[in-house]
C-alpha cells in the first residue's frame, strides 16, 4: 500500500515487481489531499473515537459488570437479550434511527455517530466484558461490597483494574467500529465540512485506475491512527488470555 | 454487490413501511421566487472528487451571480446516494434537488416524492421542452409528466486504441459500422498480447445488443412485464454479445478480475473497450497512443441505450428556490461547464452541438458520434423495481459472458427471477 502510494499518479496501476522498482514521490498524497478535505476529515475522525472509544469502554464494562451481579432468572434473560441484539442487521436501524435522531434534532451533528458508545457500541463488546467480569471470583466483589464501596466504586477500583486487558481490546475494537463507519456519517451528515475519512476515501475510490496511487496515498492515511491504536492495544489482544481475567468461574 | 444490494434494499423496505415524509409537505406555490426570498437549498450528487467539483464551482458561480446559496452534499458511491436519498425521503429530510439516473426515478417518482418538472419547464423564460434532446426528456417521464429534467445524454459507444487498429492493419470504425466489421476488427486485434475488444456486461450494456439486431428488451415499454431475450432477435443480440469472449476476443473472468478493462485498455493491450461518455476525462490522460471513438457497431439497425442524469426536485416549500438552482445549471453558462469537463453528453441541443463539446482539439476527435446516437437510441424501462430486476439481470448476464452458464440455461433463470417482477 504504501510503495503504491509512492507512485506519481497519472498511469494504470502496476502489478507484481513493478512495486519495488517506484521511483518515490509524494505526489499521490499532495493530490489526494487536493482533492478531498483529508486534513479536516481526519480531525472529525479523531474527534470522534476520542470520545466514543472511551465511552465505549465505560458503557460496555459496567454493564458487563452489572449482568454478573443479576440474580436469576434476570442474569439468563439479560445474556439471551444481548446475544439477540447481535444478530439484528444494522441496516434494519438506519431509518428508525434516522428518524429518532431528526426529532431530536441531531441531524447532521456527531450525535448520531457517537450515541451508540452508550450501549457499548455493538453487543458483541458487552458480552467480552461480561464474560471477562464472570471470570473475577464472586467473594472479591462481596467483600469489597462488605468493606462499604458501592458498586460504581467497585467496578473502578477492583472490577476495571483486573479486567484491563479486555477493557484495552474492547477499546481497540471500538476504536475500529468508529474509524471504519462509512455509512452512518453518509446517512446523518450533510454538511460536507463535518465528512468523515470514510466518505473522503470512498470518494478517492470512484477516480479512474490512473488515480490508483491517490486511493492508496488516501488509504495510507486513513490506515496511520488503527495501527498506532493496535501497537498500543496488542498485548492486550495477543498476549496470554487467562492473564486477561478470562478464567473459568470457579 | 451483494452489500450494496443489500443497503438499497434495506432502505427500500423501510420507505415502503414507513412511507414518505416528503409527500407531507405542503405544495409548493407556482411562480418564481424572488431573489431576497430564495432560501438556502441543498443539492445532492454522486460521483467521483472531479465530477463533483464541478458542481460546487458550478454553485460558486450561481452565488457570485445571483447571491442565492447551494449546498453541494456529494455522496461518492452511487448505491449510498440511492440509499440516502431513500432515508432522507422516508424521514421527512430530503435534499431540495438531486441527481439521478432515470433507470431509477421509478422508484422515487411511484411514492409521489419527486416534483414534476414539466409544468415549472413549460413556464420558464430560461429554455423550452424543444431545446432539449427528446429521447432523454421521454426518459425523464413517469406516468406521461415529465418529472425531471435531463442533465446529459450520453451512450454506449466504443472507445479504440489508433495506434493498435494501424498496426495490426484495420481501418477505422469512421461514423458507422457493421458488427461484422467489428468483429473482424476485434480478431485482428487479438494477439498473444493484446485482446481485441472488453466489455463488463450488464442489463444496460446487453440492451443495444437486442436493439441492435432489431429486436426489443422487454414486451411493453411503459408497463413491461417480461424481458424479451428469448425471442430470435433477443438471442441474436445476446449471442452476438457472448461470442466476444467465446471466441477469446476478450479477457476471461479472471484476467477482468485480476485487471479491469479500462486498465488494460490506458496500458495499451486491449484494442476497444465500450463504455460511455464518463470515461473520457480518464482516457484523456493517455499519452501513449492516440485513440478515438465509434459508434455502438449495427446489426440490423443502428442502436445505442440511452445513459442520463437528470435533475429531479422533491416535493416540498422550497420547490421554486430549487427550480431556479436547476435552470441556472441547466442554462447555457452551466451546460458549457460540465460539457467542458468531457464527461457529460449535453442535454441541451445549442451546447452539444456547439465547439464546447465537438471540439476536435481534445480527444476524442469524433465526439459527434455521442450526438448522432441521440437519434437512434432507446431507453430503458422506468419502473418502480428496475433498480432491483437490473440487480438480478447483470448477476445473470455476467455468468452468461464468462461462459458459467449456456444461454439457455440464461434465458430460464432471466424469466424465472424477473417476469413479473417490474
Amino acid at each position: 500500500m504504501v510503495l503504491g502510494a509512492l507512485h506519481p499518479p497519472g498511469a494504470p496501476p502496476p502489478v507484481g515487481f513493478e512495486l519495488l522498482s517506484v521511483q518515490p514521490s509524494l505526489d499521490a498524497f499532495a493530490r489526494a489531499f487536493e482533492l478531498v478535505p483529508l486534513g479536516q476529515q481526519l480531525l472529525n475522525s479523531l474527534t470522534i473515537v476520542a470520545i466514543a472509544v472511551p465511552l465505549t469502554v465505560v458503557c460496555a464494562s459496567l454493564t458487563g459488570f452489572a449482568i454478573t451481579r443479576l440474580g436469576r432468572p434476570w442474569h439468563g434473560l439479560a445474556v439471551t437479550f444481548t446475544l439477540v441484539c447481535l444478530t439484528i442487521p444494522a441496516s434494519a436501524l438506519w431509518v428508525p434511527r434516522f428518524a429518532v435522531f431528526r426529532t431530536l434534532g441531531a441531524l447532521d451533528t456527531y450525535v448520531p455517530l457517537i450515541a451508540p458508545a452508550l450501549v457499548g457500541t455493538s453487543p458483541l463488546l458487552v458480552l467480552l466484558c461480561y464474560w471477562s467480569a464472570r471470570g473475577l471470583s464472586r467473594d472479591l466483589i462481596d467483600a469489597a461490597r462488605l468493606a462499604g464501596l458501592g458498586p460504581i466504586r467497585v467496578w473502578w477500583q477492583v472490577v476495571l483494574p483486573l479486567t484491563r486487558r479486555t477493557a484495552m481490546a474492547v477499546a481497540a475494537l471500538a476504536f475500529v467500529a468508529h474509524w471504519g463507519n462509512f455509512i452512518e456519517p453518509l446517512l446523518y451528515l450533510f454538511d460536507t465540512a463535518k465528512a468523515t475519512l470514510p466518505i473522503g476515501l470512498s470518494s478517492l475510490r470512484q477516480l479512474g485506475p490512473t488515480d490508483a496511487p491517490v486511493v492508496l496515498a488516501g488509504a495510507v492515511v486513513a490506515t496511520v491512527p488503527p495501527v498506532l491504536a493496535f501497537a498500543v492495544a496488542q498485548r492486550a489482544v495477543l498476549d496470554d488470555t487467562r492473564r486477561a481475567g478470562w478464567v473459568p468461574r470457579r | 454487490m451483494g452489500a450494496k444490494a443489500l443497503i438499497c434494499a434495506g432502505v427500500m423496505v423501510a420507505l415502503g413501511l414507513s412511507g414518505c415524509g416528503g409527500e407531507d409537505e405542503p405544495a409548493a406555490a407556482r411562480g418564481t421566487a424572488t431573489a431576497e426570498a430564495v432560501p438556502e437549498i441543498t443539492f445532492q450528487v454522486t460521483g467521483d472528487p472531479e465530477e463533483t467539483r464541478v458542481y460546487k464551482d458550478l454553485a460558486e458561480s450561481y452565488k457570485r451571480d445571483t447571491g442565492r446559496t447551494v449546498k453541494i452534499d456529494e455522496v461518492p458511491e452511487r448505491d449510498v446516494h440511492l440509499a440516502k436519498l431513500t432515508t432522507g425521503f422516508s424521514a421527512g429530510q430530503a435534499p431540495e434537488v438531486f441527481l439521478l439516473n432515470y433507470r431509477y426515478l421509478g422508484g422515487f417518482a411511484d411514492k409521489g416524492v419527486v416534483e414534476p418538472a414539466g409544468p415549472r419547464l413549460d413556464k420558464s423564460n430560461a429554455f423550452a421542452r424543444e431545446d432539449f434532446y427528446p429521447i432523454p426528456m421521454a426518459a425523464f417521464e413517469y406516468q406521461g409528466e415529465l418529472q425531471c429534467v435531463p442533465q446529459n445524454a450520453s451512450s454506449l459507444a466504443v472507445y479504440y486504441n489508433k495506434d493498435l487498429f494501424e498496426r495490426a492493419g484495420v481501418a477505422e470504425p469512421g461514423d458507422s459500422w457493421t458488427y461484422e466489421q467489428f468483429t473482424t476488427a476485434a480478431d485482428k486485434l487479438t494477439t498473444g498480447e493484446t485482446y481485441g475488444v472488453g466489455i463488463d456486461l450488464s442489463t444496460i450494456r446487453a440492451a443495444p445488443w437486442v436493439w441492435a439486431a432489431g429486436g426489443e428488451l422487454v414486451d411493453d415499454p411503459v408497463n413491461p412485464t417480461k424481458f424479451l431475450f428469448d425471442t430470435p432477435e433477443g438471442r441474436r443480440g445476446l449471442e452476438h454479445v457472448v461470442a466476444l469472449r467465446a471466441n477469446g476476443w476478450s479477457p476471461t473472468a479472471d484476467e477482468a478480475d485480476s485487471k479491469a478493462i479500462d486498465e488494460r485498455f490506458l496500458e495499451g493491450s486491449l484494442g476497444m473497450f465500450l463504455s460511455s461518455r464518463r470515461d473520457v476525462p480518464m482516457l484523456r490522460t493517455i499519452t501513449g497512443f492516440e485513440w478515438d471513438v465509434a459508434p455502438f457497431p449495427t446489426d440490423v439497425e443502428p442502436a445505442s441505450v440511452l445513459h442520463s442524469d437528470g435533475f429531479c426536485i422533491a416535493k416540498g416549500e422550497h420547490a421554486d428556490a430549487a427550480w431556479l438552482w436547476v435552470e441556472y445549471a441547466l442554462g447555457k453558462a452551466g451546460q458549457q461547464v460540465l460539457a467542458a469537463s468531457g464527461r457529460s453528453v449535453p442535454s441541451l441541443k445549442a451546447v452539444a452541438e456547439s465547439p464546447a463539446f465537438l471540439d476536435p482539439s481534445e480527444p476524442p476527435a469524433n465526439s459527434k458520434v455521442f450526438v448522432d446516437a441521440l437519434s437512434q437510441m432507446h431507453q430503458l424501462p422506468v419502473t418502480a423495481n428496475w433498480s432491483e430486476v437490473e440487480g438480478r439481470t447483470d448477476d445473470i448476464l455476467g455468468e452468461l459472458y464468462y461462459g458459467r452458464i449456456e444461454l439457455d440455461e440464461a434465458l430460464d433463470r432471466l424469466a424465472k427471477e424477473t417476469d413479473g417482477q417490474f
